[in-house]
């Protein structure tokens, strides 16, 4: 009877107590755990439907593998589905590392060295990795039992026992039904070098040295294997399809045919740092120090095939640094697949030779090779450095989640769902901005249903599969495509039932505001409620794709199954192995140990040559990133670390690169930061920055910045000049000026008319009382036409609130061909003002966007530009279009106190000031433009949004270059079908406005020639950032 | 060939299950029936009964129809007395029950029953108004919908009456109507003031509850304006109010708070500036600055195409009459100022201050714009930017242009 194993005893306390306390720290914050957590509601609330209407509007569960989720919802019968999460993680966690251990023992034939290996296991930096930063489960699920079943693999193939071929395909079972992808890759990197390695193993058992073991040899052992590798081979193939049929079929239905998300772990890892951090140092971690030794023991006669095996895995894991991934995987797979999870198998591959390494580093030849070649000193030396390292490593990539978190904030969902839950508000479709993957969590707590999702492969509408984005949800990180997406929710929400968007994120509030959305209420947990008026409910019965009842059913009971039927007839052989309640035979492969007793002496010199070139590698890397990251090194990193302060906000960093000759103190620099806002200070993220220089002297230089921008709205360009002088071996800015304009007031008072509606006014749970329902203000349409310049198709027009109170406004536009066929529609986005006043009068323009890129996939733009527009591929030409404005009462977001101060015409650029006369502060002012001919008739609609801000009773200047409109052409400016409300616009006109004076519009123009127009009318409208 | 075994005897078993429900066929041909009950009018909520004798006992059905749908009944028998009870669903509509007594297919009797609404006990009234808000001057209109009916929910007949009476004002106008076609309707004309209209209706001691239609008033009618300013400098700081007069509509209204009212301001190089107001109590206030130099402004303002005031003229005289340039010895820093204002106070801080920088060739070079700070501006011409040359410079301030051509060392 043998003695437990103390090591494996350790590990595993150790595993279960660090990992399993810290993941309640770390888990619910990583990219996939959350999402994991609402596959698992769906699962805990409808066990046997595959169809989810939250997400995507709707997807199918079918196409991630649902055991873990499963096995979380059963759990969370208990207590909840944290609970089941929590469980589940701390279950993977126990089978990694007893997982770990088998897989050392198998390999090594040692259980000393198979302790090290599950003790390594426990701290190796790719797992904390996987688990507390990634929060896979499945993934971790799928390997660890991956790694379990690997033994009995080598007992079937070895030894021919049936039990052992059932108990590996009920393994193989369960890795099948919790991940997918790793069976399949599982197969091809760990089961057939295994296969390799049992087959040299019985090779060696017909020979008396293992020297003696050649190709012909190997080719006899091989066939007399043959019949045992090709029954498993298929039983297990047919397990993979089997097991998860639904999934299969589903993909193949399916077919990821979006275009692919990038990827960092497809980056280069020397060009993209961050990538190379992330998805190759810390995996790798201190193994990089010995891949000599790892080498050296994977290429022996035994482990051969593994050596092979690792190789390639290690060279795929490196994603684009080296054309090879791309070339072996080929186009298709190497867009789809993550490239970390190469690197992970890798570093777990590649755990037996390192545990088998510390063994002998600790106890055995090498501490001996080293004590006798360099002394007793040394090799403690070296054993400390390891153990520093391994630590290291350990801590570094647990604080990494909490230094560079990858998850805005925590948000306390409970004050969103009760916002869901009352007064019906989950009639409508919901969106989130800046939630991170905690949406996830959102929707798992919710019956509400959002457009966005989660789970990219599931996506289904066009809008978001034919872009590289994630999520709708963090679209400014996905530039053009990201912003593009978004706005077309925005704009045409109707088509959707999108009424409701919850944001965390005040960067996407100025396209909210200029799609036609506005403010409802800011909730206790500090998320801002938008609504959009004039979107219907969700109809009753929406259209899902249903699959048959037979798919339905092995999908619900297989996974479970194949769980329960592993235990069955696992348990027995565990039971007897831990408890040691029966003499067990050996098993047949731990007669393959090997004697450490002579440690490779060339070897040792080898690795120390590679650990000092790995030194080597790392100490210049870091000083890359010192010479980059020391701001005021050299006038161009002082110009850089300024701008990046900007960007970030950090007010206190950017005035210590001011030059402090210049005598501005920081409270009156914070005082100037403070009172500037617009576009540019609040709302705009850097996207690159190019630094020349003017004029360079040795102490002194003159730096011309070139910025790019990039806004919620519209990418903006600007130009920066200073001046950077050196001051005792640093470089310093000089600050710029400021305006010194002074407002004539101190106090200032204003009267303003304010609008409240109520709503429903009876605390009733019934449907609206129709005494409660306001009259939809009337608007009555001026002028419209549909216009073609430059190749597109614009709907432009006026139109006026002919009512009395004020009105928010959606306008529909539809184009038609001559024979009355529809050709496209869509909405007003930000050309107009969408809240009028009584009597007020806006221009607006109708653009009808295509779907972006949907059909140029592969020549998607290098740079980011969140006002880029695809304008719709119309099959025909648009000769008739018809327009259905709706108005709905209005009561926020209605200032109107923008002037315009000042206007100058020169050289086809307009230039001016407006002025503020009220009391907020304006933070984007919009100019509409709009362009007459000489009869004074609308030809053109144009816009401009203003980089800075209108602080109160103050000017912001502007400029504009009037547009060339000589192409352009006027197709149709009949109104015959034009709709307002529902009702004709030209019976409201008769009714509401018999004695129009149409002379005030004449009397208002601008009379200014240009090129194809001799008029122009200036509207301004004005998003508040912050209203008081 | 023992599968077939099984599979014959599962079949047989199967069919020896199945109950057949094929009716049992009677001959019809000798019997007569006759309805015994002789009521055929109702009022909703009765308990309707219909009885039949016939002359042989038998299984016929009684099949009923109104509007809303159709039903078989079952008889209750009593040797050759058949008792058909019309469910509660049939006997509370007011409607006309049409009845069929069928026995194998054939028609035995038909017959019609009416039922009346039950107009004996409390009404209830049902009322619709809109819109709920309509415009003054007597063309706008709500229209009140009255549907009095039974405690079944039952309208009442035609000529049923309905009181209505609406509140303006002063005044009570009291009406009656007459149900006609199921309801009873109106409609109220606006009044050629504003306000709002109380509306309630009486029918049969039941009352409704309280309607209102606010009358909003129409559109503007011409007004006048005017504008008030500290004083009449153009020093492009302080702030001049326009003012429009009380608008009001036709009728004498003042129009709704919140009106837009344009004014559009042209300036003495013909642009037009704008400013905008809404309309509190009628009147709109608009605010521009005072320009930065010498204006002869014309305003206008409109409620666009309805309304429109007269043109109101605004001089501007200007503030800063001159103001003096100096250079550094270098010509490279170049001091604007003291610039003074109308009372040789120095002007306050803010206004803005332009130098375009021209080469000898009367080339622009370069425009820049500052502002003064405590009646001073300054340029400065770096070095780096400006090689030692002969330039032309332009120096802009309060509609003032001054050239000097200058030396850069």
């Amino acid at each position: 009877m043998k003695r437990t194993n103390i090591l494996l005893i350790l590990a595993l306390i150790i595993g279960i107590a660090f990992h399993g306390s810290s993941i309640f720290f770390t888990l619910e914050n990583t990219y996939d755990a959350l999402i994991h957590l609402f596959f698992a509601d769906h699962y805990a609330n409808s066990w046997f439907e595959p169809w989810d209407f939250r997400w995507y509007t709707g997807f199918t569960v079918q196409a991630y593998p649902p055991l873990v989720h499963q096995l979380i919802a059963i759990l969370s019968y208990i207590g909840g589905l944290k609970f089941g999460m929590f469980s589940v993680a701390l279950l993977a966690i126990i089978l990694f590392i007893t997982g770990a251990y088998r897989f050392g023992l198998l390999m090594t034939a040692n259980r000393q060295v198979a302790g090290y290996t599950a003790l390594l296991a426990v701290f190796s930096s790719t797992f904390i990795e996987t688990l507390h930063i990634f929060g896979q489960l499945p993934s971790i699920m799928g390997l660890s039992l991956l790694l379990h079943s690997i033994p009995e693999i080598y007992l079937w193939i070895k030894d021919g026992k049936i039990r052992y071929l059932i108990t590996s395909l009920s393994l193989i079972a369960v890795t099948v039904t919790s991940h997918h992808v790793t069976p399949i890759f599982g197969m091809v990197f760990f089961i057939f070098p295994l296969i390799g390695m049992v087959v040299m193993d019985t090779a060696r058992d017909t020979v008396e040295k293992s020297k003696d073991v050649n190709f012909k040899v190997f080719l006899t052992a091989f066939k007399k294997l043959f019949w045992r590798i090709v029954t498993f081979g298929f039983s297990s193939l047919l397990l993979i399809i089997f097991c998860i049929l639904p999934y299969w079929i589903n993909s193949k239905k399916n077919p990821i045919t979006q275009v692919p998300i990038p990827h960092g772990s497809r980056d280069n890892f020397l060009e993209v740092l961050s990538s190379g951090l992330v998805f190759f140092m810390i995996p790798w971690g201190i193994l990089l120090f010995i891949l000599p030794y790892i080498f050296y023991r994977f290429y022996s006669k035994r482990y051969l095939f593994f050596g092979l095996s690792f190789s390639m895995l290690l060279v795929l894991g490196t994603g684009g640094t080296t054309p090879i991934p791309l070339k072996l995987l080929g186009e298709t797979a190497f867009n789809i697949l993550t490239l970390d999870r190469f690197t992970l198998w890798a570093t777990i591959m590649a755990l037996p030779i390192f545990g088998e390494f510390a063994y002998r580093m600790v106890e055995g030849d090498l501490k001996q090779n080293l004590q006798k070649r360099f002394g007793a000193v040394y090799h403690r030396i070296l054993g400390g450095f390891f153990m520093g390292g391994i630590l290291f490593m350990v801590i570094f990539t647990m604080s990494l989640g909490y230094f560079r978190p990858s998850q805005p904030a925590k948000i306390k969902m409970l004050p969103i769902v009760n916002f869901l839950n009352q007064d019906q508000h989950d009639h409508w479709r919901y969106l989130t901005l800046g939630f991170g993957d905690q949406m996830a969590w959102l929707s798992a707590q919710t019956k509400a249903m959002t457009v966005d999702g989660n789970y990219h492969s599931a996506r289904r509408l066009p809008e978001l599969t034919t872009r590289a984005i994630e999520r709708l949800e963090n679209s400014k990180f996905r530039g053009v495509e990201g912003i593009g997406s978004l706005q077309q929710f925005l704009t045409v929400p109707e088509k959707y039932n999108l009424k409701y968007i919850f944001s965390n994120d005040k960067f996407y509030d100025p396209i909210l505001y200029y799609c036609g959305w506005q403010r409802l209420q800011q909730l206790e947990n500090g998320i801002m409620v938008w609504e959009k008026l004039n979107v219907p409910p969700i109809p009753a019965i929406i259209p899902k794709e249903d699959v048959s009842t037979t798919l339905k059913i092995m999908w619900s009971t297989i996974p479970i199954l194949t769980i329960l039927f592993a235990f069955i007839i696992n348990i027995q052989l565990v039971w007897i192995r831990v408890l040691k309640s029966k003499k067990l035979p050996e098993p047949s492969y731990l007669k393959y140990k090997l004697v450490y007793n002579k440690f490779s002496k060339k070897l040792v010199t080898v690795n120390h040559i590679w650990a000092v070139i790995v030194l080597v590698c790392l100490a210049y890397g870091g000083y890359l990133f010192y010479a980059k990251n020391t701001t005021q090194l050299n006038a161009k990193n002082v110009v850089t670390a300024y701008y990046d302060a900007i960007d970030f906000k950090e007010f206190e960093r950017a005035f210590s690169y001011l030059n402090p000759d210049d005598d501005v103190s920081l409270s009156q620099y914070m005082l100037e930061v403070s009172v500037t806002d617009g576009i540019l200070s609040s709302y705009a993220k850097l996207d690159s920055i190019g630094i020349s220089f003017v004029s360079k002297t040795k102490t002194s230089a003159r730096v011309k910045v070139d910025t790019r921008w990039i806004t919620p709205l519209e990418a903006v360009n600007k130009t920066y000049y200073h001046t950077v002088k050196k001051r005792k071996n640093k470089w310093y800015i000089s600050p710029s000026k400021i305006d010194n304009d002074l407002p004539p007031d101190q106090l200032f008072i204003d009267n303003n008319t304010t609008f409240f509606n109520h709503g429903r006014r009876k605390i009733t749970t019934e449907q609206t009382h129709h005494e409660d329902v306001l009259k939809q203000p009337i608007l009555e349409i001026l002028t419209a036409k549909l216009v073609e310049y430059n190749g597109r198709y614009s709907i432009i027009g006026q139109l006026q609130n002919v009512d009395n109170v004020p009105c928010d406004v959606v306008i529909k536009g539809t184009l038609y061909n001559q024979k009355n066929k529809e050709l496209a529609n869509y909405n007003a986005k930000d050309n107009i003002k969408h809240k009028l006043m009584p009597k007020e009068i806006t221009s607006f323009k109708i653009n009808f966007e295509g779907i972006a890129w949907s059909s140029t996939k592969d020549t998607l733009p290098p740079t980011f530009n969140p006002d880029e527009f695809t304008p719709i591929n119309l099959e025909e030409i648009p000769t008739k279009f018809n327009l259905q404005c709706a108005g709905n009462v209005a009561n926020t977001d209605l200032y109107k106190k923008l002037s315009l101060q000042e206007l100058n015409f020169s050289n086809g650029t307009m230039s001016g000031a407006l002025f503020n006369s009220g009391v907020q502060e304006v933070t984007i002012p919009q100019l509409l433009i709009s362009y007459y001919d000489d009869d004074k008739k609308l030809v053109w609609v144009d816009h401009n949004f203003l980089t800075e801000g209108v602080r109160i009773q103050r000017k912001q200047s502007f400029n504009y270059d009037l547009l060339d409109l000589e192409d352009l052409h006027i197709i149709n400016d009949d109104m015959t079908n034009c709709f307002v409300n529902g009702s004709p616009n030209i019976e409201i006109a008769k009714k509401v406005f018999p004695n129009r004076k149409t002379e005030h519009i004449a009397e208002q123009l601008q009379g200014q020639t240009g090129k194809g127009f001799s008029f122009i009318k200036l509207e301004i409208n004005s998003y508040i950032g912050n209203p008081k | 060939m023992k599968h077939y075994i099984y599979i014959l005897v599962i079949l047989i078993c199967s069919f020896s299950c199945s109950k057949s429900d094929a009716p049992k066929k009677q001959d019809t041909s000798a019997i007569t029936t006759t309805l015994v009950t002789k009521k055929d009018s109702f009022t909703a909520g009765d308990s309707i009964v219909l009885k039949f004798s016939s002359t042989k006992e038998n299984e016929a059905v009684l099949i009923v129809k109104n509007a809303y749908g159709t039903t078989v009944l079952r008889p209750k028998k009593d040797k050759e007395i058949s008792t058909y009870k019309i469910p509660n669903s049939f006997s509370t509509i007011a409607n006309k029950i049409h009845w069929e007594l069928i026995l194998s297919s054939k028609k035995l009797a038909t017959g019609s029953l009416q039922i009346t609404p039950d107009t004996t006990k409390k009404t209830k009234l049902e009322t619709y108004l809109g819109p709920r808000s309509i415009i003054a001057g007597g063309s706008d209109f709500s229209m009140l919908v009255n549907v009095p009916t039974d405690r079944l929910d039952n309208p009442m007949l035609d000529d049923t009456k309905v009181a209505i009476k609406h509140q303006f004002k002063k005044e009570i106008t009291v009406d009656t109507l007459k149900v006609k076609s199921l309801v009873a309707w109106t409609t109220i004309f606006s009044p050629k003031k504003t306000g709002r209209i109380l509306i309630t209706s009486l029918s049969n001691g039941t009352k409704s509850k309280e309607l209102t239609s606010v009358i909003l008033p129409d559109n503007a009618s011409d007004f006048t304006i005017d504008y008030t300013r500290n004083h009449k400098y153009a020093d492009g700081n302080q702030i001049i109010t326009f003012t429009s007069s009380i608008i009001k509509d036709n009728h004498g209204n003042i129009v709704s708070d919140g009106t837009l009212v344009l004014f559009s301001v042209k300036n003495s190089s013909g642009i037009q500036l704008q400013t905008n107001g809404t309309t509190i109590n009628g009147v709109a206030k608009a605010k521009l600055l005072h320009p930065a130099k010498k204006e002869s402004w014309v305003v206008t303002a409109y409620v666009t195409g309805a309304a429109k005031s007269n043109n109101l003229p605004v001089d501007f005289d200007a503030a800063i009459v001159d103001y003096t340039i100096t250079f550094s010895k270098d010509n490279r820093t170049i001091t604007i100022g003291p610039i003074e204002s109308f009372m040789q106070q120095l002007v306050p801080d803010g206004l803005a201050v332009k130098a375009i920088i021209y080469d000898a060739n009367k080339i622009v070079l370069n425009t820049k714009e500052t502002t003064t700070l405590k009646g001073f501006a300054t340029f400065n011409l770096d070095s780096d930017f400006y090689k030692s040359n002969d330039y032309n410079i332009t120096i802009e301030a309060a509609g003032i242009k001054k050239n000097k051509a200058i030396h850069l060392r």
